[in-house]
């Protein structure tokens, strides 16, 4: 109770402090022209090449810097960039019309031919590209100069928000082929143009004075500095030699929003889950799955891994905010011990059990949430041993199916609920592939959400999906993590989306930002 | 003199080429695979991709004639590329070490300038007020980890008096004021911590020097204890100082990881660093190569530091 009243009153307590502050900015709202934004990141960008995908940094920066046919807004709309319109015959083509006299850095103009090769390059399994399993079975036909059609072998209601990603950037196919080096070099058609880039350590990004958007960017200029310490990071934030940071280190969240100077945005962009070899003993039984699910404290992670900045998953990760959001699966996984137990014991390990689980070993909220996991199901009867690795390791022996179970942090990968396709799909190598998953009834449901495009259509559809994937938990789902972005008071014009575009949102808003 | 270095340079080739060989060994046999890792976890768990990556790259060839490319390379002059930045090795290692050393030098110096006196202090005042005190400073100094010494020294300089960043790396070029700015917290921090080493090492070898029968002649015919200990005792009482400092810096080449890290200062050691956990090989390669070329560089000249102090050195080696 006495907690209860004490979140009520810092509720109210910003509520109040905020609507001061809005009556203060009114006057201020006007954008300004110029200065250059200095931002702080904890992932190292070691490659620019925009169609493999390198970090949350990364995606920022190719934003600023490559456009794609489509994009995303401040209100996570799918708006024109490269394409100025387009049109989607039937449920597996898409047809785009290109502006007029758009160019590169380099001065060339951009033609439906290198959109071809872009999305070409992309296919191609040489260049790694991240969207390609996305885009598999795609053709593009260059129909015209400027008008270029995309179709896919059969129906897929998530193509134009796939192509919307920064990682569909288009790149020009003169510059490529003339053996650039695309991960030490740019020629976009961003909002910014790369003035200078060492790996790991800075990008300086200068405006694009020929941008399509008109009067777009405000800023002169964004210096990247690239800072892996997050003690290092915040105190840069806080000694002004930066003006914006991500990854606000959790523990340190409270503290800066206590302080005027700052404002910290928050939103759930990624969740945390115990991931499990389903198909080998003792996980291939989904009861010992189920008694994991419930015998997890997700609040008490929530608390102490993330500092009060994290939100315990009780039902299926699907973002609030997304229309296809089920209220009704809130509260399916709470806590119970002696269900777990029971459930247990059904499976024939009534004398308890015992498993080993891979935890990443460089981040805290992996080395916490592990132990609390641990203590938890001691208590229902299971011994867990924690196997702490490094990230290559972790890596390789997720893609060999070499583990019992681990802790691993999902970011929202799309937009859309096909996400589950990637997740948990028979032929996403992310989990299943590597340890041979197949759940038959699960992948008709997926491949019935694809093929909808109503969004009315194919919300039962992934309700009942997500009901099956509760029922036979493949990963327990355990809560989202708040991603914060932290930036001093004379930034404006930064807007924090959640879900899938959690990690742009500083890319999707830079163009529009601008400083006191 | 000659000979004495040929022979030197000679041994130090031999121990380099085992050292290039021990490093590639160990470094592959690491688990974790460097495209899954650069590919991201959507394309890197894509089996296919990654292995066209990988033979784009050449790492489906077999480990002997992997090395043996790179061994030919490095004969040539050419040290590879980094399988994720796409840069050429050597020009990485052309921007890292300068900034290494710069902050090992400056730090190295502020050790040196500061620790001498400390420890001509501990040691001429052995026993009295200020010789403990110099003794306590000395023990605090070094006995104080980098990274606890390191965010005291932000907090008094950065955040509460706001007279330095906190963090961060300016070009020279860009802007020299703004750059030493930069250098002098992270500086400071190795050069205080090393400073009680140098104190120490300062007391104990002076102490030891003027208890010598040399020094005594001096003191008996009629010099002041001042000059005997500045002519006679402190230049022989250098030698191992010199030792220890010169060991020092090639340790921390590859060695300054946390202040690197504290003070966001892209020296050798967070690429080091950064380039194990992904597993970029010709980066790992290139860096201990660099690392063990001027670590055996250094031991070379202090050699010959300490062989022109002390011509002992020169007769017993040659």
């Amino acid at each position: 109770m006495t907690k209860l009243g004490w979140r009520q009153l810092a509720a109210a307590l910003s509520a109040c402090a905020m609507l001061g502050l809005a009556a203060t900015s009114v006057s201020a709202q006007e954008p300004k022209r110029g200065g250059t934004l200095r931002y702080g990141t904890v992932s190292e960008v070691v490659s620019l090449d925009p169609h493999v995908y390198g970090g949350s940094a990364w995606k920022v920066l190719i934003e600023a810097l490559y456009s794609p046919l489509v994009g995303y807004d401040k209100a996570g709309q799918i708006v024109p960039r490269l394409a100025q319109s387009w049109e989607q015959p039937d449920a597996r083509t898409i047809v785009f019309r290109l502006r007029q006299g758009v160019t590169f850095q380099d001065g060339s103009p951009v033609t439906a031919d290198d959109v071809k090769f872009s999305l070409d390059r992309i296919l191609d399994p040489a260049t790694g590209a991240t969207l390609r399993s996305n885009l598999q079975d795609a053709t593009v036909t260059v129909m015209d100069e400027q008008t270029v059609q995309v179709r896919k072998a059969s129906s897929d209601a998530t193509l134009l928000s796939v192509l919307a990603l920064p990682e569909a950037a288009i790149v020009s196919r003169k510059w490529v082929e003339s053996g650039a080096n695309l991960k030490l070099r740019a020629n976009g058609t961003g909002p910014f143009l790369l003035k200078a880039y060492e790996p790991s350590v800075r990008a300086s990004l200068e405006r694009n004075p020929k941008h399509f958007v008109k009067d777009q960017p405000y800023l002169d200029g964004v210096d990247f500095r690239m800072i892996k310490s997050d003690d290092a990071r915040v105190n840069a934030l806080r000694s002004q030699s930066l003006d914006m940071i991500d990854f606000v280190p959790w523990k340190d969240i409270d503290v800066l929003s206590r302080n005027p100077a700052f404002k910290i945005d928050t939103a759930g962009g990624a969740f945390m889950s115990i991931w499990f070899n389903a198909t080998s003993k003792p996980f291939d039984d989904s009861r010992v799955r189920r008694a994991v699910a419930y015998a997890v404290d997700r609040d008490a992670i929530s608390k102490a891994a993330f500092f009060g900045h994290g939100k315990a998953i009780t039902g299926a990760p699907t973002p609030e905010d997304s229309p296809f959001f089920n209220a009704d699966l809130e509260g399916t996984y709470k806590r119970d011990v002696a269900k777990a137990r029971e459930l247990l014991a059904q499976a024939g390990h009534a004398d308890g059990l015992d498993m080993s689980m891979l935890v990443f070993q460089g981040l805290g909220i992996y080395t916490a949430t592990a132990q609390i996991v641990q203590a938890n199901l001691k208590e229902a009867g299971i011994s867990l041993k924690l196997e702490p690795v490094e990230w290559a390791t972790l890596v390789e022996r997720k893609n060999r199916g070499d583990y019992q179970s681990m802790i691993y942090g999902v970011s929202v990968k799309l937009p859309d609920p096909d996400a589950y396709a990637y997740y948990l799909g028979a032929d996403s190598s992310y989990w299943a592939k590597p340890i041979g998953y197949q759940d038959k009834e699960l992948e008709t449901l997926l491949a019935q959400g694809r093929e909808q495009t109503d969004v009315e259509a194919r919300k039962p559809i992934y309700h009942k999906a997500e009901r099956h994937i509760l029922e036979t938990s493949p990963w327990v789902f355990v809560n989202w993590r708040e991603q914060a972005q932290g930036y001093s008071r004379k930034v404006h014009g930064y807007q924090q989306l959640g879900g899938a575009l959690s990690e742009s949102s500083p890319g999707i808003s830079l163009p529009t930002m601008w400083l006191d | 003199m000659f000979p004495f270095i040929v022979r030197r340079l000679a041994t130090s080739l031999v121990s380099l080429a085992l050292a290039a060989g021990v490093v590639f060994i160990a470094i592959h046999m690491l688990p974790g695979d460097p495209v899954a890792i650069m590919l991201g976890e959507q394309a890197g768990s894509d089996p296919e991709a990654v292995a066209r990556v990988r033979a784009q790259l050449g790492l489906d060839q077999p480990l002997g004639a992997q090395f043996a490319h790179w061994v030919g390379g490095i004969a040539t002059g050419d040290m590879g590329t980094s399988l994720r930045t796409g840069e050429a090795v050597a020009d990485e290692l052309a921007r890292r070490i300068p900034r290494s050393l710069e902050l090992i030098v400056a730090g190295l110096c502020i050790a040196v300038a500061l620790g001498v006196p400390l420890g001509v202090v501990a040691a001429r005042e052995r026993g009295r007020a200020a010789g403990v005190a110099a003794s306590v400073i000395a023990v605090a100094g070094f006995s104080s980890p980098v990274f606890v010494l390191g965010i005291i020294l932000i907090l008094i300089f950065s955040l509460g008096l706001e007279w330095l960043p906190s963090s961060g790396y300016v070009p020279f070029t860009d802007d020299p004021a703004l750059h030493l700015m930069c250098l002098a917290l992270p500086a400071l921090t190795v050069g205080l911590n090393f400073m009680g080493v140098v104190a120490r090492m300062m007391r104990a070898s002076l102490a030891d020097t003027m208890s010598k029968d040399y020094v005594k002649l001096a003191r008996a015919k009629g010099l002041p204890r001042s000059s005997a200990i500045r002519r006679h005792a402190l230049p022989n009482a250098m030698v191992p100082v010199v030792a220890i400092v010169g060991i020092r810096a090639g340790s921390m080449l590859g060695g300054t990881v946390i202040i690197e890290a504290l003070f966001d200062w892209p020296g050798l050691s967070s690429l080091l660093v950064s380039a194990s956990f992904a597993r970029d090989y010709p980066v790992i390669q290139g860096c201990l190569l660099a690392v063990f070329a001027i670590f055996i560089l250094i031991s070379l000249l202090i050699d010959l530091i300490q062989a022109s102090i002390d011509p002992r050195t020169r007769r017993q080696t040659s």
